[in-house]
């Protein structure tokens, strides 16, 4: 028997040249479609590409027009690169390596819309859209709102608030009245009980009987004894007079005292209800912090979200590390299991990468070294550095840093940015419905400063604008606040804004100053001042208005006394009478006629 | 499915000599429990192709192991993972896996390793077995299947008609 069929090898070699010549004509396809694929899954939304070309000699790829949707605004792209060239080593690719010496990343610009809908239907991308939206929710907590509270400008409605708030003056009114009336009734009951007209008639009538002729030396002595009762009793009750008189006086006194006071009592209404609805500038101490802030906050989270989906591409597990017991692999799979390499090196590694970042001023040129996912293996941070200069509305920028992950345990993170007399025009500073802020124009230089340590965030945002024009567009509510922000950003031609990030990542602070905040308080404060003194007069006029007639009544409450006063003066005068023809007329009719 | 039927008769009942109806059993089950796409599998198909083994035999039994390594998968990747990572043979491992031209090979992927040592251990077994069945068959029960009443009743049906029309494929394997 005969072992070996020849034709076999014939069928052999056309079976290979089929599936060779299959997979290398398919093979644009098949890298496009990996590309696709892999980069929607770890993007959350669809990564495209126009066309991949696979080509031999010498073995690289070419990729054209990437574009990489932006998860969480799915009608533009993130990223979008023109042209994207790289060489692989072919040796190391057959050791399921992919080993690029230098990648040309060709036009890449940020933020272009798109024709249509990058979003993606899994539920893992919807997943996570929410948690960056949450994310996005602001540092602190504080929502990345289209307005933000700011104190009220507007002079409080003085009728609604003396219809609320009780006035201590018509308190006082109603209690001086009531100590009236009660004060009359009691020196009226006085009265009553002491000596009257009648009490001074009898004493009269009693002075009459002691006038009468003598009859006998003990009638004298009896009638001396008598007068000099009498005389007792008359200056016992004028006594009791003058006292009640004293006490009237005295009570009287206490009583005008109290409406006296009464003219004071409405200034302290007015100091008080001012108070109490008081105008002030204080809340606008952090007006940087209330403009800008969020928006800050809101940059460093996009920066975040795309870290985070770069982050665990920074170190895989891969060569030289030891394998963990694995997860129970998909069926067909299998687990790799690594081992030492002589010469470890990364599964995939661009040692440099060349690139042009196109952006509205021109075009910036730069360079990003080390792109692996595995830096442990290559034990080198990946670092980038770009730059430019001579633009059209931009002196020059400065971009550079690096991704140290090389020790997982301990990751150092960093990144600088200097930009150099930006000019801006039409931007929005605040997009806040109650404070629509607009940066006309203005030339700005900004400086940034960050290090990421462990997922600890400690930045330096510094931006100065200069020749800056700023207005206030029509908003929505206080149209005194925002003439009074009008008024006082009209005269500010440079400022200065100055952010600090710190803490974990997931629970940084945004601390914002500002010179703005300085000048915007004392342009403010005047407003303030001016309002008040509206408000101060409004209220004076309306409370004095209310407590007119009270207080009239108040004051007229006195003359209830009149004749009280005048009963009182009477039976003293009466009293007196008595008293003196006690002591004139009945002097000598003790004496005996011999 | 009478076609199928009809082929695995055609075989077994076929002038094929068992040790070429053997060997593409144990080619077949190489190449079927092992993944499809692992280099070793073009070795494995340039032996089937260049040697005279029974290729209707190696793509029906192929096709009948590669549902077996389904089913096995988790042994196979088990297997081969302990394989893998056996402390005495580390220094091995480490050694091929700097290879070029072993990586290659995708030796490191446990259900690779697991299936395809678990296949070669099998490989001789195999081989002396179904050579075994296949001429104790042909000697014991041939004869005895074509006078059955069945071989009958299946000789005017039309499964045997399929039989009939297909066997003339076994060209390759004359």
């Amino acid at each position: 028997m005969k072992w070996l069929r020849w034709q076999g090898l014939v069928l052999f070699i056309v079976v290979m040249a089929l599936i060779g010549g299959f997979w290398f004509f398919l093979a644009d396809s098949i890298v496009k479609h990996a590309i696709q694929l892999t980069g929607t899954r770890i993007n959350g939304a669809q990564v495209e590409l126009a066309e991949a070309d696979l080509h031999l000699l010498p073995l690289g790829i070419t990729l054209s027009d990437l574009q990489v949707t932006n998860p969480d605004r799915p009608m533009t792209n993130a990223v979008q690169a023109q042209r994207i060239e790289f060489s692989l080593d072919s040796i190391n690719l057959l050791r399921r390596k992919i080993i690029i010496d230098t990648l040309a990343l060709d036009d890449i610009r940020f933020n272009t819309p798109r024709t249509r809908s990058g979003a993606v239907a899994s539920s893992e991308s919807g997943r996570r859209t929410e948690e960056t939206d949450e994310r996005a929710s602001g540092p602190s907590g504080d929502s990345a709102d289209d307005s933000f509270q700011t104190p009220s400008f507007q002079i409080p409605d003085v009728k609604e608030i003396l219809a609320r708030e009780q006035l201590n003056t018509l308190v006082q009114i109603k209690q001086i009245r009531k100590d009236i009336d009660a004060a009359k009734t009691g020196w009226q009951e006085r009265l009553d009980q002491a000596p009257n007209q009648a009490t001074f008639e009898t004493y009269q009538s009693r002075a009459k009987k002691l006038q009468k002729g003598l009859k006998g030396f003990g009638d004298a002595l009896k009638r001396a004894k008598d007068i000099q009762k009498l005389q007792k009793d008359v200056d016992n009750d004028l006594k009791k007079l003058k006292r009640i008189k004293k006490d009237f006086d005295r009570d009287q006194k206490d009583l005008r005292d109290k409406i006296k006071q009464l003219t004071a009592a409405p200034k302290k209404d007015i100091d008080r209800i001012l108070n109490k609805y008081s105008l002030s500038a204080d809340g606008l101490g952090n007006f940087s912090q209330l403009i800008f802030g969020d928006k800050i906050g809101g940059h460093i989270q996009q920066a975040i979200a795309w870290y985070q989906k770069l982050k665990p591409l920074l170190n895989k597990s891969g060569a030289g590390q030891k394998s963990e017991t694995p997860e129970k692999p998909a069926r067909g799979k299998g687990v790799f299991v690594r081992f030492a390499e002589t010469e470890p090196m990364p599964d995939l590694l661009a040692s440099r990468a060349d690139a042009s970042i196109i952006i509205p001023a021109g075009n910036i040129q730069g360079n990003l070294k080390h792109i692996t996912t595995q830096q442990q293996v290559l034990g080198l941070p990946l670092t980038f550095n770009f730059s430019g200069d001579q633009f059209k509305d931009l002196e020059s920028i400065a971009v550079k840093g690096s991704l140290d992950h090389v020790d997982p345990e301990n990751t150092r993170d960093m990144f600088t940015a200097e930009i150099s007399s930006y000019r801006i025009n039409e931007m929005a500073l605040s997009e806040a419905k109650n404070l629509p802020l607009n940066l006309k124009n203005g030339l700005a230089d900004l400086n940034i400063s960050s290090v990421l340590r462990n997922d600890l965030l400690d930045a330096k945002i510094e931006l100065v604008i200069k020749s800056a024009e700023l207005t206030v567009a029509t908003g929505v509510g206080d149209s005194a606040l925002l003439e009074a922000f009008r008024s006082a950003l009209a005269d500010i031609s440079t400022f200065t804004l100055t952010a600090e990030v710190s803490g974990p990542l997931n629970g940084y602070a945004v601390k914002v100053n500002s010179d703005l905040d300085r000048v915007l308080k004392q342009a403010l404060g005047r407003q303030v001042e001016k309002l008040t003194a509206d408000f101060k007069g409004q209220l004076r006029d309306g409370i004095m208005q209310k407590i007119k007639d009270p207080m009239a009544k108040a004051n007229g409450s006195m003359s209830k006394f009149d004749g009280i006063t005048d009963e009182i003066a009477s039976r003293l005068n009466l009293g007196d009478s008595v008293a003196d023809i006690v002591a004139k007329d009945l002097a000598g009719s003790t004496k005996l006629k011999f | 499915m009478l076609t199928i039927l009809a082929k695995i008769f055609k075989i077994l009942n076929s002038e094929t000599e068992p040790l070429q109806i053997s060997l593409a059993l144990c080619f077949a089950m190489v190449a079927g429990l092992t993944p499809l796409w692992s280099p070793h599998n073009i070795l494995v198909l340039l032996l089937v192709l260049l040697l005279r083994v029974n290729l209707t035999t190696f793509i029906l039994a192929w096709v009948g192991f590669s549902g077996i390594a389904y089913v096995l998968d988790p042994v196979f990747h088990s297997f081969g993972y302990q394989i893998l990572t056996m402390e005495s043979l580390q220094s091995l491992w480490t050694l091929l896996y700097n290879s070029t031209l072993w990586r290659l090979t995708n030796f490191n992927n446990s259900l690779l390793m697991g299936s395809l040592l678990l296949s070669m251990v099998l490989f001789v077994p195999l081989f002396l077995i179904s050579n075994l069945i296949i001429k104790k068959y042909r000697q014991h029960i041939l004869a005895w299947v074509m006078k059955s009443r069945i071989m009958h009743a299946l000789k005017a049906s039309k499964f045997y008609q399929h039989y009939q029309s297909v066997s003339d494929w076994g060209g390759l394997t004359s």
